[in-house]
């Protein structure tokens, strides 16, 4: 009886299914893949060690006052895939340093316009701690538009990392304009 | 063990299925999808490490619990569960399951689970209480007070 209830509840208005399977695939991979780079690179680490933290530290630029970076707007050119980004690097290959949105548009397809709503998905991720990034609070977000010097992603797709508009001049991107 | 490049198969294969259980934990479609879709990228993290016939336990446990998690913060889910503009969300809620939605929304969220789990997932008590890490005793409680909840209400619906 509780199950023909249960099963009433889906009633006729059930939409089909959006998700792409071959995306949630490729994501994971990725990540699984960058997990693994990490683990590498954490044996280095600790041979190199405060080597290679000096060179974490200039890979992860810090906004501060000091940046001369010059704050420039720009509109993303690709609209169907935005990023996720762990910390203000865009050359970073550590595990789910950067994390693909916009596999699921909820359109036939599976594609729609991410970018407009992209901040507001990347401070569910930090607050839910989506990706292991264990943050006890969401940071401030910017979006910023990457450029071909962004490794792993689409050009011209919309980043959004933990900081304002300086992190954006500091990592020579312009800052999204996320209008249409 | 699972065996990676059998994912795809295994995810689209289930994947309508979990929707339904996350439907039924959450009381609407695009979060059940948001829920499959973060629980497929789970799953597929783990998949090297996952026994095959574990894998709709390790799934219900995840779902079970990113939907408890979304009722108990609404504010979050405000944020980022939001549907996507290229499908509408269907204004209309089909009558004659509206009533069982509506007394389904009454439950506390892990009265909900206990009662999917249960009885539509059809997971023995040990098991409900394994998938939600709590007591039998308290999956024995919750679904004889969501029950309850269910009766009184749905009785009452059908006599008005």
């Amino acid at each position: 009886m509780t199950r023909d209830l249960l099963d009433r509840a889906f009633g006729s208005d059930e939409p089909p299914l959006g998700l792409d399977f071959e995306a949630i695939a490729a994501q994971g991979a990725r990540s699984v893949r960058r997990r693994a780079r990490l683990a590498l690179a954490g044996t280095a680490a600790v041979v190199a060690g405060a080597a290679l933290g000096a060179v974490a530290v200039l890979q992860h630029p810090q906004v501060s006052p000091a940046s001369s970076g010059q704050i420039t707007y720009a509109k993303p050119n690709d609209r169907e895939i935005a990023y996720c980004y762990h910390t203000a690097d865009i050359t970073s290959t550590a595990p789910s340093q950067h994390v693909a949105a916009g596999i699921n548009g909820n359109s036939p397809n599976g594609r729609g316009d991410i970018a407009v709503r992209i901040k507001d998905y990347c401070a569910t991720a930090w607050r839910d701690d989506y990706y292991e990034w264990h943050s006890p609070t969401v940071p401030p977000l910017v979006a910023c538009v990457l450029t071909s010097q962004a490794i792993e992603v689409q050009a011209g797709a919309v980043g959004v990392f933990p900081g304002d508009e300086r992190t954006c001049a500091a990592m020579g991107l312009p800052v999204a304009d996320l209008s249409r | 063990m699972a065996d990676r490049a059998s994912f795809t198969d295994v995810a689209r294969d289930r994947a309508p299925r979990w929707r339904r259980v996350s439907f039924l934990l959450c009381g609407d479609w695009a979060l059940a999808e948001d829920i499959v879709q973060v629980t497929l990228l789970r799953l597929y993290k783990r998949w090297h490490r996952l026994d095959p016939a574990g894998i709709d336990a390790y799934a219900r446990r995840v779902m079970a619990r990113l939907a408890i998690d979304a009722a108990r913060r609404p504010h979050r889910r405000a944020e980022v569960l939001t549907a996507p503009p290229e499908r509408p969300r269907p204004d209309v809620v089909p009558e004659d399951s509206a009533d069982v939605r509506a007394a389904l929304d009454t439950l506390g969220p892990r009265q909900r689970a206990v009662l999917v789990l249960r009885f539509y997932c059809d997971l023995s008590v040990a098991d409900t209480a394994k998938t939600l890490r709590v007591t039998e005793g308290t999956v024995k409680s919750q679904s004889a007070r969501a029950l309850a909840t269910l009766r009184t209400l749905l009785t009452e619906g059908a006599s008005s």
